[in-house]
């Protein structure tokens, strides 16, 4: 069951009828209510792989994936009574893991700014096998892009997404969609024909 | 030749298959997966992926210089088997008795009886989903630091009753006894102004190997904590939550222990406390900032990065990880008004780290307010 925002806030503690001060850990209304949980639990089990696989190309490395698709779900449980059409709940998450991810960049950026703490994620071994050198080279040049137009790219060649929906996502206009992703498209076919 | 469109949706599905169930923490049914997946994209696949496979282990045998960054050498992204959480933890009341609770309700499901007298309950760990290992210490290790550690196996049936313990080892022990690895073979120990000495040690004792490592320095403000493996021992301090290899040189904390989360990125007046070193390469910890509140956070040691994972009321009094560090047992303590009673009520809830579910864990059936002064051992 979903319960609204409203009903979230006026957490009550019920053990002995009293009420406290409120309480992100224990909302009385949600305890007995494992519908909520399950309902997070089946998303997370439906979408996870997928949501992290998105994560990873916004990323690069998994472990760094993992951690933004397990702050999504944490958030989820604050967020997800305020969703009142189940149907929105993956572009929300898919929307989530994109801001996360940009997050993360962010973090990293400052953190190569100040001090050399977080090494630049690299393929691993296996995975460098496993890509081979043309997709290399392709996601070496993605690599270079601006943030946005590899969000695009990502949406539209790795999800399938149609332009309004990556417009929606992004929360730009679908023009902006087809101009960054006609752009990015220029400059990815111009630096692969230089390599090759 | 391809377009450019192609090779996109090619190499962004590459890439992202890189991502497999297997390899994912947390993720349920992860052995199902992969062979649905196989059945459906047909036997071509069944012939690239092995030789893909030969082709990384060449490339690994081979030290590639491309590796994924690691801030601690050794400590590798593990794969975690992800089933449910163990069905029982082990607590104690006020160092009473020892006893076997539900870690879904939280009820108590049996008590342990103490296999030797006279011996103080001091601290346990899970070898297995029903079975731990439990260290008695004598009295004398309490107060002069010194005295005999003794190691008992427990072993529970599948409705959580206990089998008799049986000794696993016994030690003589110079310092305090903070942390022990899963098999009992790697111990941490802390003198602080034990025998009149005012110098403040931390000594990592391997059994098995007999090598003993021994350091000097500040006195940490949170007991040090060893990793399942006993590779890695973390401890707070006043600048924040440093690391150290088990296996470094002797010598100076300061030089050779890493601060990996310093308490001024959580903010002025911030301090970290309850540290918990989980088998899926994360550091769970608290932060507190007067008495509004604690964060957990969680410090991935793969990728280096603090998050914060829930905002919790009250204070940190503990924090338990179950094997496969997805599920926590988390113990906290609510400031009550003094006609509540006595001191601070305190609370156990479980959290899956995973998807934010919290469970009230109720161990008495007088309520959460009669939870004041037990301590979760192990999980």
């Amino acid at each position: 069951m979903l319960v609204s925002v409203t009903q979230q806030r006026g957490w009550v503690r019920r053990d002995r009828g009293m009420r406290t001060s409120k309480s992100p850990l224990l909302p009385a209304d949600r305890q007995p209510d494992g519908d909520f949980h399950d309902l997070v639990g089946n998303l997370y089990r439906a979408h996870a792989l997928g949501l992290v696989r998105l994560a990873k190309l916004l990323v690069g490395d998994q472990a760094s994936a993992e951690d933004v698709v397990q702050d999504v779900f944490l958030s989820l449980h604050r967020t997800l009574p305020a969703l009142s059409d189940r149907d929105q709940v993956l572009p929300y998450l898919r929307a989530a893991v994109l801001n996360r991810s940009r997050s993360l960049l962010r973090k990293r950026r400052r953190a190569l700014l100040f001090r050399a703490q977080h090494e630049p994620p690299a393929l691993s071994a296996e995975a460098a096998a496993m890509l081979g050198e043309d997709r290399r080279a392709v996601k070496q040049a993605v690599a270079r892009l601006p943030r946005r137009a590899r969000e695009v790219l990502i949406l539209r060649y790795y999800l399938g997404m149609p332009d309004d929906e990556i417009a929606t996502t992004l929360s730009v206009s679908a023009g902006t969609v087809r101009s960054t992703a006609s752009r990015a498209i220029a400059t990815l076919t111009r630096e692969l024909k230089e390599e090759q | 030749m391809k377009s450019i469109e192609d090779r996109l949706r090619d190499t962004f599905r590459a890439d992202a298959e890189t991502v497999r169930p297997e390899t994912m923490r947390g993720l349920p049914d992860q052995r199902m997966r992969p062979a649905r997946r196989a059945a459906r994209h047909g036997a071509w696949r069944q012939a690239v992926i092995p030789l893909a496979a030969a082709a990384a282990v060449i490339v690994i045998l081979l030290g590639s210089a491309v590796a994924v960054p690691r801030l601690f050498p050794g400590r590798g992204s593990p794969t975690i088997a992800s089933g449910p959480p163990p069905p029982f933890y082990l607590g104690t009341r006020d160092g009473a008795e020892l006893e076997v609770n539900n870690a879904a309700t939280g009820q108590i499901v049996a008590q342990v009886p103490q296999p030797r007298k006279g011996a103080v309950l001091w601290i346990a760990t899970a070898t297995g989903r029903l079975t731990f290992l439990v260290a008695f210490v004598s009295r004398q290790e309490q107060q002069k630091c010194t005295g005999r550690l003794w190691l008992y196996r427990l072993r529970l049936t599948a409705a959580g009753r206990p089998l008799p313990m049986s000794l696993a080892a016994t030690t003589t022990l110079h310092g305090l006894l903070t942390s022990m690895s899963r098999d009992g073979q790697v111990l941490a120990l802390m003198s602080n102004g034990c025998n009149a000495n005012p110098a403040t040690s931390l000594t990592v004792l391997n059994q098995s190997t007999h090598q003993v490592r021994h350091w000097t320095g500040p006195k940490p403000r949170e007991v040090a904590s060893l990793s399942g493996d006993g590779s890695l021992l973390v401890y707070a301090t006043g600048s924040g939550v440093s690391a150290l290899p088990a296996s470094a040189p002797d010598g100076s904390l300061a030089h050779r222990a890493r601060t990996v989360a310093p308490d001024h990125e959580f903010g002025p007046g911030t301090v970290a406390d309850h540290l918990r070193l989980a088998p899926n390469n994360t550091l769970y910890f608290g932060t507190h900032r007067g008495h509004n509140g604690w964060q957990l956070r969680a410090y991935n040691l793969t990728t280096g990065r603090t998050r914060l994972l829930k905002d919790l009321p009250g204070t940190s009094l503990g924090i338990v990880s179950d094997p496969s560090g997805r599920y926590l047992l988390l113990r906290y303590g609510l400031n009550r008004a003094p006609r509540h009673g006595g001191g601070p009520a305190a609370g156990l809830v479980r959290l899956d780290t995973t998807t934010g579910k919290i469970t009230r864990l109720a161990a008495h059936a007088s309520g959460v307010e009669e939870f004041t002064g037990e301590v979760v051992l192990a999980w």
